[in-house]
């Protein structure tokens, strides 16, 4: 069951369509890390998701209500979002922006649960500060706060680790597998920094020029970053013929002299039959495809723009 | 909607802007009382210095606190934008429309309330140092003459009705303005300048006899301003064995009444409309 699926959802703007005929699904009870470069249109989607603006064309269904049903307003009570930066009232102190959205949101929280909320996030003793004179972190651990407020059963975090120190994204990584796994929300998430969502996704969707190119969970994921081994060699040309001559069949070469092979080899016995062959290798390495390496071969053949 | 407004009067509560609005709308009650006696002072106008002109002229929308009131407003709606409380308010689950209607109706509680408070003082303190309805002295009056004004209490419920239909087309124009440009930059410029044309040019020049014959009755009609911006006289000559002076007694008759609250109620409408279905059809930053 999903809990988001859209339906070639476009949204353009000036004419450009920054989301082109987007065809999402977010399981349910999955962490969705959703990866693309800056201005993919993972952004857009989420302001599309939660109302903030209108599609051009296509919909959307969330909990199995369209998008042009009223009903969409009483499932967005279910929800919660950080989009593009942390919605604060810079001139209320942490604990008042807390009871001020309780008020919009039609809760009632107890003092308890207020202060347990701000323990979360670390933000407990900021006492009277005003929100104004809080860091970057602290505005966006102060978002986590407010977004946990109404235990929604979705969480939207638009790249919720951006200014948080190494400590912070620990503690926040930690948190949302907790959530998600002790009470089951669903969270689409966006990040830059890869190496962390990969430590959290259960689900991936890949974007890239406002269309989505791939999704798929991260176990097909994992077979798909095939492990390989990175050879290099003094005359390129010379071992991509004797590669030739060895039988290897999957494997791509690079100017600077790499050469990335995909089949499985024996290291040993291979390196030995290339040392028989006068090929001079000058490095040799063996790793897996990172959720990086993945995408950027996704959607531009490797290459770092 | 209940919960939107809830909220509102929390943030307003919180908020350093309407505390300050409300305090430098009480200081200028007391500057310009102030301003007045020194008025009074050099060339003996003691007639500014009456609760009925204080009455009167500290409804005006177009100048002095009048002027401060929808300036605020724009300043407090557009940072709801800015601080993203309007898109925290969309993602909570309320649709745009119930966001939009009740931005203008807590602006107008905003409105009224800082109104109400500076007429209120204002007027306290004209009673205090001159009298409400003071013997012989009138606004507006010619200094050498002897004038008496009188204000009735029929006069005042009708003024202040008026009033508060003319405060219901300022907060939907200002509201209007903040939801279309999202920024005090053009907004704050944009309500002084139509405030002064309504409140100041329009009445002025419809006061020309040509201008008057040609618009007729339509003005009433169009500018929201002009029932209170010209509010009716009617004057007598009176003769005592004392002396002699002319009575003036202020009027707002019920074609006038009818007519404001038509324009204005119109005018709040198409505003309100408008801001409404702009504020459906754009996307929130």
């Amino acid at each position: 069951m999903f809990i988001v699926e859209t339906h070639d959802l476009t949204k353009r703007y000036s004419g450009k369509a920054v989301v082109d005929h987007v065809n999402m699904h977010i399981p349910e009870g999955s962490i969705y890390g959703f990866v693309g470069e800056n201005g993919s249109g993972k952004t857009t989607i989420m302001r599309l998701l939660t109302g903030i603006a209108r599609p051009s064309s296509g919909s959307f269904e969330m909990f199995g209500v369209k998008n042009t049903d009223p009903g969409i307003y009483a499932k967005r009570k279910e929800i919660s979002a950080i989009v593009e930066t942390v919605s604060l009232v810079p001139t209320m102190t942490a604990l008042d922006n807390i009871k001020f959205q309780e008020i919009y949101l039609g809760i009632k929280l107890t003092p308890e649960r207020r202060q347990e909320l701000l323990k979360v996030v670390h933000l407990d003793e900021v006492g009277k500060k005003k929100v104004r004179n809080f860091s970057l972190g602290m505005r966006q651990r102060m978002g986590i706060a407010l977004a946990l407020m109404n235990n929604p059963k979705f969480m939207l975090l638009d790249e919720p680790m951006n200014g948080l120190d190494p400590q912070g994204i620990a503690e926040l990584r930690d948190l949302l597998i907790e959530i998600n796994r002790e009470q089951g929300i669903t969270i689409l998430i966006s990040s830059h920094i890869l190496s962390e969502l990969e430590k959290i996704a259960t689900y991936y969707g890949f974007i890239s020029h406002g269309k989505i190119i791939e999704e798929l969970t991260v176990e097909e994921l994992q077979d798909k970053c095939r492990k390989s081994t990175t050879i290099k060699f003094a005359d390129i040309e010379q071992a991509y013929k004797v590669l030739k001559e060895l039988n290897v069949q999957d494997f791509k070469t690079f100017p600077n002299g790499d050469v990335k092979i995909f089949d499985d080899l024996d290291i040993g016995e291979f390196v030995s039959k290339l040392h028989d062959k006068k090929l001079k290798i000058l490095s040799i390495n063996s790793t897996d495809e990172s959720v990086e390496e993945y995408y950027l071969n996704l959607v531009n053949g490797g290459k770092k723009e | 909607m209940i919960n939107l407004f809830r909220a509102f009067f929390f943030k307003l509560a919180r908020d350093i802007t309407f505390r300050v609005t409300l305090f430098i709308g009480l200081g200028m009650a007391f500057f310009m009382m102030f301003l007045y006696m020194m008025i009074d002072g050099i060339g003996g106008a003691h007639f500014l210095c009456t609760g009925n002109n204080m009455f009167v002229s500290s409804f005006n929308p177009s100048q002095n606190f009048g002027l401060a009131i929808p300036i605020n407003l724009v300043s407090f709606t557009v940072l709801e934008f800015t601080h993203g409380i309007i898109r925290n308010k969309i993602v909570a689950g309320n649709s745009k429309c119930k966001i939009y209607i009740s931005l203008f109706l807590t602006g107008l509680i905003f409105s009224l309330t800082l109104l109400f408070a500076y007429v209120g003082l204002s007027t306290l303190l004209g009673t205090i140092i001159g009298g409400f309805n003071a013997n012989g002295r009138a606004m507006l009056g010619v200094i050498a003459t002897d004038w008496s004004t009188v204000m009735s209490p029929d006069f005042i419920w009708r003024y202040v009705v008026a009033n508060i239909l003319v405060y219901i087309t300022v907060t939907s124009f200002a509201i209007f303005v903040s939801t279309l440009f999202r920024n005090v930059g053009p907004c704050i410029p944009l309500c002084i300048i139509v405030a002064m044309l309504l409140g100041a040019f329009f009445p002025m020049i419809s006061q020309i006899p040509d201008v008057a014959r040609k618009l007729g009755d339509s003005v009433l009609f169009l500018n929201p301003f002009q029932v209170i911006g010209n509010p009716e006289r009617i004057v007598e000559e009176i003769q005592t064995p004392e002396m002699y002076y002319w009575k003036s007694t202020f009027v707002v008759s019920d074609y006038h009444l009818l007519a404001t609250t038509i324009c204005n109620l119109g005018w709040s409408a198409i505003f309100t409309a408008l801001g409404t279905l702009i504020f459906v059809k754009r996307d929130v930053k």
